[in-house]
C-alpha cells in the first residue's frame, strides 16, 4: 500500500535529521506531556476528593435543623430541633429511602480509670450503621431492646478505643461518660479522616435513646442521616424531604427552610466539577503549547519543503500526482506529531506518577485521555502540516527541477 | 494505433501577457515515430527545453493540439497527466536529481511506487534496470557515493526502469565530461536501437546529437529545418 | 517492454478518470461516514444517561379506614396532690408516716415539739384564774358602793338633804360607776384570757400533723430533729397523694395540632417503663392558656387516666397518640404516591451560573434556593397521582381527605381510582 510506503520515507526522512526533528517535536512533547500531567493528576485529586467524601457515603443526605443561610454570606436562623417523630415521618412518608437514622451528637468527656479523652459522643439508632457503612471489628451491635429500653452500652470508633484502653480489649469494659456509666460492647473498624479533616473514628457511639434521656436531657433530635435507596434520585428525595419537613415545621409559603437538607452527591459533584474546571483551564494552557508545538511543526515542515523542491520536481516529474506529494509531506507532519505525542505521552506518564507521589494523590492511569492526546497530537500534525505540505504539492514542476 | 507516437500541430507557448508577453513556441509541428531517437538542438532560449516540457506533460501549451498516442493530452486532467508521465514517460535530467541519501536501488524504485506495484516485483525490476545499466553492484550506494556519470546511469536506470514508450532526456550529459557523456550516449543509444526505445533529447552539443536519428533545431520558438 | 505496448495511452487515461471519480466518491463516503459516526457516538453518549427506561415502584391502592392522630408528650401526675406542711416553728420529736406509706384522714403525720405550747397554756390558764380573781374583786367593790349609795340616799332623805352634803352624794355615785366599769372590766379581762388560752391549747393540737387526705405518701420532706421553721412560707413536711388509681396526664399540645384536639377524645399513650404496654386515656381539658418555651407555642391539655394496677407513676413521661379523626372505608395511597411527578414533566433544579461559579467556593450547605411556593400538593385540594397503565404512569386526579403523614385517604370524583390500581411511588433509574 502506497500508505506505508510513504510512512516508511517519512519516517526514514525525519531520520535523517534527528536533531531537527526532536526540536521541532520538543513543542509538541511539552504539550502532549503537560496536558496528561494535568489530567492525570487533576483526575488524581477528583478521586481522591471523591473517595474522602465517599466515606461519608454517597447517597446520603444529612438533615439538619436550623444553619439555612440565604443569600452570599447571608442570616443563619436559629431554629427548633427535630424530634423522633420527624423521622419517622421521614421513613413513613417518604419513597426510595434505604435507611433514615435520626442522630444526636455531643462532645462529651469519656473517662476510663485514669484515662480521659474529650470525644465526640454520638447517639444513633441501629440504621446509622447501615445508613454510613460502619461494620464492626470486635463485639456485637446495640440490640434493639438496649436501644428500646436506652441502656448504657456504646461502640467505640478505632481513635476513642486507642486513647482510652490501649491496647486491652475494650469488650465488656466500662467507660463513664459524666455520671453515667457504659459498658463496651463493641469496636468498629476504622474509617479514617473525613474530607473535612475530622477523625471519623474518634467517637463513641451510643444508643439514640440513651443519649437523649441520659446524657443530653432531651428529646432532641439533632441530624437526621438518610440512605437513598440505589437508583433513587437524590435530588427527589431532597425535594420530598424539603416539603414535607415544611409543612411538618409550618413553614409558610414565603419564608425560608429553617433547616437544611446535605447531600453527600451534590457535594462530590461541586468538587469534582470544580477539579474537572481547574483541570481543563490547565490542560488548556498546556493545549496552547501543544499549539505553538505544532507551529513550530509547521515552520519546519515549510524549511523542509523549500529544501526539498527539487526532490518535489523529481517525484512530480517521475508520475507523483500531486495528491501524493500532498500527503507525503502530511504524513510527515502527522508521524513527527505522534512522535512527539508518544514521547510527550511517555514523559507525562511518568512526570504523573513523580506529582502523584509528591501531592499524595492516587495515580490514575487515563486510556481515554492518553488516547485522546495521541490522536491530538496527530490532528495538530494535519492542521499544521496540511499548509507546506499543500504549498509542496503546487509547487511547479518545472521550476521544481531547476530549483538550486 | 497511430504509426507517430507524438504528434505537435500549431503548439503555441506564450509566457507573459501583452508587450511583454515572451513566444517561446511559436506554432510548432512535429510528430515523431515509435523507436525514433530525436535530438532538439538549439541556442539558449530557443523553445527546445519548453518544448520538451510540453511533451513531457510538464507544461501545457498555450495554444495547439498535442496527441501522445492514442490520446489528445490538452483534454487531460492533472491526474491523468501524472498518470501519463508515471506509466508511458521517463526522464533524465541535466542534474540527475537522484534522491539524495536514498540508495541507487531506491531512487530507482521510485516510478514503481507510484505506480502502486507490489515490493518484490518492484525490485526485481530495479535490479534489473540496474544491471542494465552496469550497475549491478551499486544498488546500495547512494548518489553521494557515486561518480556522476553512474548517478546518470542511475538515473537512466530510473527513467526505463517502468518501460516507458518514450524516454525524454534534458541535457543529460550536461553535467558530464566527455568519456562520461560518450558512455551515457551510447548507453541510450543502445537502448533505442535494442529495446525500441523512442528517445527525445535536448542537447545543445552536436557529438551528442549525432546519436540520434534526427536532429531538430529550434530558433526563436521555431523548428528550423527537420531533416 | 511488452506490457506496456500492449496497454493503450487511452485505455489507462479512462482507468485513471474512473479511479479520480471513484476515489472523489469514497471521499465523499469517508466523510459522510465519518460525520454519521461522530453524530451516533455523540449521540449515545449524550442520551446514555437516560437511555434506559426508567422503572416505577409502585403500591396498590387500598380500602380502608384512616386514623389521624395528634402526637404529645406530658407527664403523669395524681389527680389530687397535698403537700402537708406545718404553720408552727418547732423541732420535730416524732415522725409517724413515710414514703409509701397510706394514711387516711385524721391520721397523725408527725409531732413538734409541743413544751413551749403546753407552757403557753399553763400560763394562760393562771391568767384567766387570776381574770376571774379580779372579777370577783370587782364585783365586791360595786357591791360595798352600792351599798353605800343607798345608805347616803337614805340618810339625805332623813336629813331633808342636809346630811351628806350634795357633794359627796356624787362622789359616791361616782365611785359606784367606777366600781361598775371595774366590773366589766375584769369580765373582759376573763374573756380574753379565756382566748387566750384557747389559742394556746390549739397551737398545741397543732403540733401534732394530721393527715388532710386519704392517700399515700409520695414524700417525707423531713426527718426527726430537724427544726421546722414557719415564717412567710409553710415548710413542706411531706407530699400526699389521693388515690393512685385515678391519675391525670398533662400534656404539651403543639399549635399546629391543637385546633384538632377536644375534650372527650380517647387516646392511647406509652411510658418507657412498659415499652410494649399502650395505656387509655381520654381528654378532659384543653387549656385556653398557651405555654411557650423558646419560641414553641403548646396548650396544656389534661387527660383523665385509670390506674387499676397502680403501674403508673406520678411524674412518668408519658406519649400520647390523640385519635383527633376517624375515616372509615376510604381509598388510601401512601403520602409518596403524592409527591411522584415523572421525571419529563419535573423541572430539574438547574444549577445556576456557569463556569465562573464552579469555581466559587461553596458551601457545603445547599442554598435554600426555593421558597415553599414550589409545593404544588395541596393539603385539602384537587391533586393528581400516577398509576402504571401498561408501563407508562398516567395521571389520575383525586381529592385529598386527609392524611397521617405516611398514608393519605383520597377520594376521585368520577371513580377513576379503584381499588388494587398500582400507583406510583418513585422512579428508578439504573445505574450504568
Amino acid at each position: 500500500m502506497i500508505l506505508w510506503e510513504i510512512y516508511l520515507l517519512a519516517q526514514r526522512t525525519i531520520l535523517r535529521n534527528v536533531l531537527r526533528s526532536s526540536l521541532t517535536m520538543l513543542g509538541i512533547v511539552i504539550g502532549v506531556g503537560a496536558v496528561i500531567v494535568m489530567v492525570t493528576l487533576g483526575s488524581g485529586t477528583t478521586a481522591k476528593v471523591t473517595q474522602n467524601i465517599s466515606k461519608l457515603g454517597t447517597d446520603i443526605l444529612y438533615v439538619r435543623p436550623g444553619l439555612g443561610s440565604h443569600g452570599p454570606g447571608g442570616l443563619r436562623i436559629a431554629s427548633k430541633q427535630f424530634e423522633l417523630a420527624d423521622a419517622e415521618a421521614i421513613q413513613n412518608a417518604i419513597a426510595g429511602l434505604q435507611a433514615v437514622a435520626p442522630t444526636t451528637d455531643s462532645n462529651r468527656q469519656a473517662i476510663v480509670g485514669s484515662a480521659n479523652r474529650t470525644t465526640w459522643v454520638n447517639g444513633v439508632t441501629n440504621a446509622y450503621f447501615t445508613a454510613l457503612g460502619w461494620t464492626l471489628a470486635d463485639g456485637r451491635w446495640f440490640s434493639d431492646a438496649e436501644q428500646k429500653a436506652g441502656k448504657s452500652v456504646c461502640l467505640l470508633g478505632q481513635t476513642a478505643q486507642k486513647e482510652l484502653f490501649g491496647s486491652t480489649s475494650p469488650i465488656g469494659q466500662a467507660l463513664r461518660l459524666g455520671k453515667v456509666s457504659f459498658k463496651v460492647v463493641g469496636t468498629l473498624q476504622a474509617k479514617g479522616a473525613s474530607t473535612f479533616g475530622q477523625d471519623q473514628d474518634d467517637v463513641i457511639i451510643i444508643p439514640l435513646r440513651t443519649m437523649q434521656r441520659r446524657i443530653a436531657g432531651k428529646a432532641d433530635v439533632r441530624n437526621i442521616v438518610i440512605a437513598v435507596a440505589p437508583g433513587v434520585s437524590t435530588q427527589t428525595v431532597t425535594a420530598d424531604i424539603e416539603r414535607l419537613m415544611r409543612v411538618r415545621r409550618g413553614i409558610k409559603p414565603n419564608q425560608y427552610d429553617d433547616f437544611n437538607v446535605r447531600d453527600m452527591k451534590e457535594l462530590i459533584d461541586t468538587f469534582t466539577s470544580t477539579t474537572m474546571v481547574m483541570t481543563a483551564l490547565l490542560s488548556a494552557v498546556a493545549g496552547v503549547s501543544l499549539l505553538v508545538g505544532g507551529i513550530g511543526i509547521m515552520n519546519t515542515m515549510m524549511v523542509s519543503v523549500t529544501e526539498r523542491t527539487r526532490e518535489i520536481g523529481t517525484r512530480l516529474a517521475i508520475g507523483a500526482m500531486r495528491e501524493e506529494v500532498l500527503l507525503q509531506f502530511l504524513v510527515e507532519a502527522v508521524v513527527l506529531a505522534t512522535f512527539g505525542g508518544i514521547l510527550g505521552i511517555l514523559l507525562g506518564l511518568s512526570a504523573s506518577v513523580v506529582g502523584a507521589g509528591l501531592i499524595g494523590v492516587p495515580f490514575i492511569f487515563k486510556p481515554g485521555t492518553v488516547a485522546l492526546a495521541f490522536f491530538f497530537s496527530g490532528a495538530v500534525g494535519v492542521a499544521f502540516g496540511y499548509l507546506p505540505a499543500k504549498k509542496a504539492a503546487q509547487l511547479d514542476p518545472i521550476e521544481a527541477l531547476r530549483y538550486e | 494505433m497511430y504509426q507517430d507516437l507524438i504528434e505537435l500541430r500549431n503548439i503555441t507557448k506564450i509566457y507573459g501577457e501583452g508587450h511583454a508577453a515572451v513566444h517561446a513556441l511559436d506554432h510548432i509541428d512535429l510528430r515523431i515515430r515509435r523507436g525514433e531517437f530525436v535530438a532538439m538542438m538549439g541556442p539558449s532560449g530557443s523553445g527546445k527545453s519548453t518544448c520538451l516540457n510540453i511533451l513531457g506533460c510538464l507544461d501545457s501549451p498555450t495554444g495547439g493540439s498535442y496527441r501522445f498516442d492514442d490520446v489528445q493530452v490538452e483534454s487531460l486532467s492533472l491526474d491523468q497527466r501524472a498518470a501519463l508521465r508515471r506509466n508511458f514517460l521517463g526522464f533524465i535530467f541535466q542534474g540527475f536529481n537522484l534522491l539524495n541519501r536514498t540508495s541507487a536501488l531506491e531512487n530507482v524504485e521510485l516510478p514503481l511506487i507510484y505506480r502502486r506495484m507490489p515490493v518484490r516485483k518492484r525490485r526485481e525490476l530495479a535490479l534489473k534496470a540496474l544491471d542494465d545499466v552496469g550497475l549491478a553492484g551499486w544498488a546500495e550506494h547512494t548518489p553521494g557515493e557515486l561518480s556522476g556519470g553512474q548517478q546518470q546511469r542511475v538515473a537512466i536506470a530510473r527513467a526505463l526502469v517502468g518501460h516507458p514508450k518514450v524516454l525524454l532526456a534534458d541535457e543529460p550529459t550536461g553535467n558530464l565530461d566527455s568519456a562520461r557523456s560518450k558512455e551515457v550516449m551510447e548507453m541510450l543509444s543502445g537502448f533505442n536501437r535494442r529495446d525500441g526505445v523512442t528517445i527525445v533529447m535536448v542537447t545543445h552539443e552536436p557529438d551528442m546529437a549525432a546519436y540520434a536519428d534526427r536532429q531538430i533545431q529550434f530558433r526563436d520558438g521555431v523548428i528550423e529545418a527537420v531533416p | 517492454m511488452s506490457d506496456n505496448t500492449e496497454l493503450s495511452v487511452n485505455a489507462t487515461m479512462t482507468q485513471v478518470a474512473a479511479a479520480g471519480r471513484r476515489k472523489r466518491l469514497v471521499r465523499w463516503g469517508a466523510v459522510l461516514g465519518a460525520a454519521l459516526v461522530t453524530t451516533i457516538i455523540v449521540a449515545a453518549w449524550s442520551l446514555g444517561g437516560r437511555g434506559s427506561a426508567p422503572s416505577y415502584q409502585t403500591q396498590p391502592v387500598r380500602r380502608g379506614d384512616l386514623a389521624i392522630t395528634v402526637v404529645a408528650t406530658g407527664n403523669l401526675q395524681a389527680t389530687n396532690q397535698v403537700q402537708v406542711g406545718s404553720e408552727l416553728s418547732g423541732i420535730l420529736v416524732a415522725l409517724k408516716a413515710d414514703y409509701n406509706d397510706t394514711v387516711r384522714v385524721g391520721q397523725p403525720l408527725a409531732y413538734l415539739d409541743d413544751s413551749k405550747y403546753r407552757a403557753a397554756v399553763a400560763r394562760s390558764r393562771a391568767e384567766l384564774a387570776s381574770a376571774k380573781a379580779n372579777h370577783k374583786e370587782a364585783l365586791a367593790t360595786r357591791q360595798a358602793q352600792e351599798k353605800k349609795l343607798a345608805r347616803q340616799r337614805k340618810t339625805r332623805e332623813l336629813t331633808e338633804n342636809k346630811l351628806p352634803s350634795q357633794e359627796d352624794l356624787e362622789q359616791t355615785e361616782a365611785d359606784l360607776e367606777r366600781a361598775v366599769a371595774g366590773v366589766e372590766a375584769a369580765a373582759a379581762a376573763i374573756e380574753k384570757a379565756q382566748a387566750t388560752l384557747q389559742s394556746d391549747e390549739t397551737d398545741l393540737k397543732k403540733t401534732v400533723i394530721y393527715s388532710p387526705i386519704n392517700g399515700i405518701v409520695l414524700s417525707r420532706d423531713v426527718e426527726v430533729g430537724q427544726t421546722v421553721a414557719a415564717s412567710l412560707q409553710a415548710p413542706v413536711l411531706f407530699t400526699l397523694a389521693e388515690d393512685l388509681r385515678h391519675m391525670e396526664l398533662q400534656v404539651d399540645v403543639d399549635e399546629a395540632d391543637v385546633g384538632q384536639v377536644q375534650p372527650g377524645q380517647s387516646s392511647e399513650f406509652t411510658v418507657d417503663a412498659y415499652p410494649d404496654r399502650t395505656f387509655q386515656a381520654q381528654i378532659t381539658q384543653v387549656r385556653y392558656g398557651a405555654q411557650t418555651t423558646e419560641g414553641v407555642v403548646t396548650y396544656k391539655s389534661v387527660l383523665r387516666v385509670e390506674n387499676p394496677d397502680l403501674l403508673l407513676r406520678p411524674g412518668m413521661t408519658a406519649t400520647v397518640n390523640i385519635a383527633v379523626l376517624k375515616i372509615e372505608n376510604t381509598l388510601l395511597v401512601p403520602s409518596a404516591a403524592l409527591r411522584f411527578t415523572p421525571e419529563q414533566l419535573a423541572q430539574k433544579p438547574k444549577r445556576e451560573g456557569g463556569i465562573v461559579n464552579a469555581f466559587m467556593p461553596r458551601p457545603p450547605f445547599k442554598r435554600s434556593r426555593k421558597m415553599a411556593g414550589d409545593d404544588t400538593q395541596e393539603k385539602n385540594g384537587k391533586t393528581q397521582l400516577w398509576t402504571l397503565k401498561e408501563n407508562q404512569p398516567a395521571a389520575v386526579a383525586v381529592e385529598v381527605r386527609a392524611t397521617d403523614g405516611a398514608t393519605t385517604a383520597v377520594s376521585s370524583s368520577n371513580s377513576d381510582l379503584k381499588e388494587g390500581m398500582p400507583v406510583i411511588l418513585f422512579a428508578v433509574t439504573p445505574k450504568e
